[in-house]
């Protein structure tokens, strides 16, 4: 049920109206092609879109888990989804984004950067004067053998009420493996690692 | 004008009383959602230890001070204000303004390394709703120009992702494997987020079948190559409901959720024109109708 189209004054110069449609549309498309040309190709909402592209390849993510000081004193080693000690934190409950957390552990330096330190330790400043967090970070690849996923979690850091500070992972098949650095600044032996584990699929 | 060009925009076609709808609709579901997302970041923000990797107006002017409740809260007040401005269009400029504004609170929001893409679709549709604001006074033409332009814009975002799905791993992409892989992925970032490990039952449906993991990734690579269809308004409908199924499965499966996208592609994509127009005339015949026996 057509009600009306443009109004008079355009209707007689279509031409005009239709050329600048095109004109403003090709400008978009210009800006949207040079925003995604230059740097990384992201700016907003101009991108790439390269989300999902890179497909098989193995991810780190962030996880934390709040660890008693009888769980500080064993070891502090790879392992899988149900060796993990302590409870679990929700970060979304202290308004804490988790791709924001991942995005500083995937860049983690070893040993831990002054600025890394700093930037988590303020990320978790509402948390971690009550309480010591282990900031894991959790990778996930395809086995060689059948391409199932294989999921570990690598402790990086002890976060408490005394700032933030590196865990030593043992590998008790190297000679002279470095002793771990406590949570209470204390050095301790290494320890055999655990079992590996069949993964969580 | 060329046939592609009329296919994104005709103004010689009368407009009908049920796209105006549609088309107010799309306009009141893009403000009411940027409204959400910049109050959302509001809060977030003054939160965050400063923008160590700036994105967009970021990389060449110092935004920290956007860090800052007051300035935060301040730029939602505004960018909202210029929307709402544009909306009634009381504002030529409007909607630009609270683009550009919409743009500094993003910027503020995603500083720390991990950009987000689930209010791109948003940026277009507000870039698309200034270009037309600012091109057209007349109100046919510029509800005609938005919905032109934000075709335009969007088809562009899927081609390109599309492309760059293609580029990393050809079709080999939509191997089942990938989503098993993602899947595990997410559900760290479920329980790391809330503390709980959750797995709804499609997710352990995929999980057990790759042909059916192989299926859905297969599904979304062809709703993305043929988003460029959506310029033909003959499939318009189809493309945009298709790719809105595609992210309610990627919701649903991945725990995504590209809220924004799914809303502007429902508004367009589904026959609300059609059914307010189907209405009315239904109720001007019952009328009409009636006024003859009355007369008889």
């Amino acid at each position: 049920m057509p009600t009306h189209g443009a109004s008079g004054g355009d209707r007689a110069d279509l031409p005009s109206v239709e050329r600048r449609f095109k004109i403003v549309g090709c400008v978009l498309l210009a800006i949207n092609l040079c925003a995604i040309s230059i740097g990384d190709g992201e700016f907003w909402p101009f991108s790439k879109f390269p989300m999902f592209s890179r497909a098989g390849r193995p991810w780190k993510r962030a996880f934390v888990r709040e660890v008693s000081a009888e769980e500080l004193r064993q070891p502090l080693v790879e392992v899988a989804e149900r060796e993990l000690p302590g409870k679990p934190v929700a970060l979304h409950h202290f308004h804490i984004n988790q791709d924001d957390i991942s995005a500083v552990v995937r860049t983690l330096k070893q040993p831990v950067s002054e600025e890394q330190a700093a930037l988590l330790a303020q990320y978790f400043d509402r948390l971690r004067h009550d309480r010591t967090m282990v900031l894991y970070e959790a990778y996930g690849r395809f086995r060689s053998t059948d391409r199932s996923v294989r999921v570990r979690f690598l402790p990086r850091l002890i976060i408490g009420p005394d700032g933030v500070h590196d865990v030593v992972v043992i590998d008790p098949a190297s000679v002279g493996a470095p002793t771990r650095i406590q949570a209470d600044g204390g050095p301790h032996d290494a320890a055999a690692t655990l079992p590996v584990d069949a993964g969580v699929q | 004008m060329s046939f592609f060009w009329r296919e994104l925009f005709d103004p010689r076609e009368a407009e009908s009383y049920g796209s105006r709808i549609q088309t107010l609709l799309f306009e009141l579901i893009v403000v009411a959602r940027a409204h959400y997302e910049l109050w959302t970041w509001s809060k977030i923000i003054p939160l965050q230890p400063g923008i160590p990797k700036p994105a967009g107006i970021g990389r060449l002017i110092d935004v920290s001070f956007m860090i800052d409740s007051v300035a935060v809260n301040a730029n939602a007040a505004l960018t909202g204000t210029f929307m709402l401005l544009g909306l009634t269009q009381r504002l030529r400029w409007g909607y630009f303004l609270g683009f550009c504004g919409f743009h500094l609170q993003y910027v503020a929001r995603f500083g720390l390394g991990k950009v987000q893409h689930s209010t791109n679709m948003l940026g277009f549709a507000l870039l698309a709703l200034a270009a037309a604001h600012l091109a057209y006074r007349d109100p046919v033409l510029r509800r005609k120009a938005a919905i032109g332009y934000t075709v335009l814009l969007f088809s562009l975002a899927y081609s390109l992702a599309a492309i760059a799905k293609l580029r990393a791993r050809g079709f080999g992409w939509a191997d089942g494997h990938h989503l098993w892989l993602w899947i595990n992925e997410k559900r760290v970032d479920v329980i790391s987020a809330s503390g709980r490990p959750q797995m709804n039952m499609l997710q352990r449906a995929v999980l057990k079948s790759l042909p059916l993991a192989t299926l859905m990734l297969f599904g979304g690579l062809a709703a993305e190559m043929c988003s460029a269809l959506m310029w033909w308004r003959r499939v318009r409908r189809w493309t945009m409901l298709a790719l809105a199924a595609m992210h309610l499965g990627i919701a649903y499966v991945m725990k995504i959720h590209f809220v924004p996208s799914v809303l502007i592609l429902l508004s367009l994509g589904l026959p609300i024109a059609e059914l307010i127009d189907f209405i009315r005339r239904k109720r001007a015949t019952k009328i009409e109708d009636a006024a003859v026996n009355t007369n008889a």
